[in-house]
């Protein structure tokens, strides 16, 4: 059975970039430009890991959904234990200090692919 | 944008007439009644001397615990009126307003304005000062109020005159110079947070637009890989001047914690093992205690430094060729030799290779930016970093705090 990511970011020409690459590496991908989505989506289906930009925002921040799945209130959440590559095109040495188990991947773009390989490999997903 | 009057100081008004009243009140009440009341009784000289120590060692006591409590703006005030009393003090005790201590007065005024840097606040008190010496040896010598000194000379007169003048023009271009100095000051925090956001748009920008190509160059035909290859080397341009920045905003602010220089090995090894897989290069390593602790930043360690100059080794390297890397302790310092088989660096490079001005490696390997980071990082954490060259490869020997544990 393949591996599911969910792609959370804006941009299509990165988001499609990162679909052909995780899909030929077998993922299964879905994507969503909308953190409110992002969060019905995660919700209601279980990923095996998630690649957030972090400079999103709309009706809830980034740090809003990262914390919620990392907060003991969403307990039952299927995706507690998933994986979060966070992607900031700013350097923000803060952010990957206030998130705590789940979020330890931080990526600063520009990034190509094989730097989210490397975490994959980490992550024992590939 | 608001002005500010002369009275006006750093805080609100209420606060500035707070410590106005309550310093001036003050001098009032422990010197400038207890003065005119003993020149009502004529005690003796002696009591007199005896009471305004006491008094003055009051004000003192005031004054120094507005300034422990870095309330400097009350201390200041506490300090002139402290002042203005021993003028009293001395005009009742001594040679009145020829007595040449007046002329010390003016002249400490002037150092308690550099002292406090509240210029505003002893310009009051100064210019209260000065006209008090002007008029009360005006009136003096008009005979208009009469005091009996015998020691008084005219000479006196002018040479308090004369201080006066001086440290006038002392305080007033001291006032000036640092109003201009304020100005300047904030004209180059208003232009380094305009360049901070400038840089910041650029970082956020051109990084977004770098991630969609770079996360689509794999699907180029092969004769357009180029493009793969540039934008590869725009991105690294990005990241080390991303890294200068860091180095930058992290001095006197880094947190230096004890790292396991065997675990730093550890995660180095893994972030280099494909690269070092694909020219088949060997790294070796040599005395890398399980126990040697070293004092720095983890992920500047680990990236900055010897992320960098592994990389450097790497990109110049022959293939099926091997990197040593030796640890040594001496003294308070941890020696760490990463040695390469890369042919050596010439000469004419040698000088420079920290100096990311004059660095000119970048038409060749790399960006140019590795070695001047790594440096950057190691002075930061009160380290060196030295370099050994000869035909065959290149011995990078940095050196490093020794841990506590």
């Amino acid at each position: 059975m393949s591996k599911k990511v969910l792609i959370i970011e804006d941009d299509q020409d990165t988001v499609e970039g990162m679909s052909f690459e995780f899909e030929k590496r077998n993922f299964s991908v879905k994507s969503t430009g909308k953190l409110s989505l992002a969060r019905s989506m995660l919700v209601n289906e279980k990923f095996d890991l998630v690649i957030l930009d972090y400079q999103l925002s709309g009706d809830i921040t980034s740090d809003h959904l990262i914390i919620e799945f990392e907060d003991s209130v969403t307990n039952s959440n299927p995706n507690k234990k998933t994986p979060i590559i966070v992607c900031s095109g700013t350097l923000d040495p803060g952010a990957v200090k206030k998130f705590s188990h789940v979020t330890k991947h931080f990526l600063v773009k520009p990034i190509s692919f094989s730097d989210i390989e490397d975490k994959l490999i980490r992550l024992g997903l590939i | 944008m608001k002005k500010h009057s002369l009275l006006e100081v750093n805080g609100d008004d209420k606060s500035y007439w707070k410590s106005v009243h309550d310093s001036v009140y003050n001098a009032i009440t422990f010197l400038v009644i207890p003065s005119l009341l003993l020149q009502g009784f004529q005690f003796s000289i002696q009591f007199d001397i005896y009471f305004f120590s006491v008094c003055l060692a009051i004000q003192s006591l005031f004054m120094i615990y507005h300034y422990r409590n870095k309330d400097y703006k009350f201390a200041a005030h506490f300090m002139a009126c402290f002042l203005i009393s021993i003028y009293v003090i001395n005009f009742t005790l001594k040679n009145g307003f020829y007595d040449t201590s007046l002329a010390w007065m003016i002249g400490i005024l002037v150092f308690l304005a550099i002292l406090f840097r509240r210029f505003k606040i002893i310009l009051p008190y100064y210019a209260i000062t000065c006209i008090l010496v002007i008029l009360g040896q005006y009136l003096v010598d008009q005979k208009l109020i009469g005091y009996n000194y015998a020691t008084s000379s005219k000479a006196n007169f002018f040479r308090v005159n004369a201080v006066a003048i001086v440290s006038s023009f002392f305080l007033y271009a001291l006032y000036i110079t640092r109003e201009r100095e304020k100005a300047y000051v904030e004209k180059l925090r208003a232009n380094f947070e305009f360049n901070q956001v400038l840089l910041g748009v650029l970082y956020h920008d051109l990084s977004n637009h770098l991630t969609s190509i770079l996360m689509n160059t794999s699907r180029l035909p092969d004769e357009l890989k180029m493009i793969e290859t540039n934008t590869k080397k725009i991105r690294d341009i990005v990241h080390n001047v991303r890294e200068f920045e860091k180095i930058r905003y992290s001095r006197n602010k880094i947190k230096m914690k004890d790292l396991n220089v065997y675990e730093c090995f550890e995660l180095i090894y893994e972030n280099f093992k494909k690269t070092l897989e694909k020219k088949n290069i060997k790294m070796n390593y040599t005395n890398i205690d399980n126990d040697i602790t070293i004092k720095g930043n983890k992920d500047a360690f680990i990236t900055s430094i010897c992320g960098n100059i592994i990389s450097n080794c790497i990109t110049h390297s022959p293939e099926d060729s091997k990197i040593d890397v030796e640890l040594e302790v001496e003294d308070d310092f941890v020696k760490i030799s990463i040695k390469d088989q890369a042919g050596g660096i010439p000469q004419e490079l040698l000088g420079n290779l920290f100096n990311y001005r004059l660095n000119k490696t970048t038409s060749q390997k790399g960006s140019g930016f590795g070695l001047p980071i790594a440096k950057g990082f190691i002075d930061l954490f009160g380290g060196k970093i030295e370099v050994d060259t000869c035909e065959k490869g290149s011995v990078f020997n940095i050196y490093l705090r020794r841990g506590d544990e």
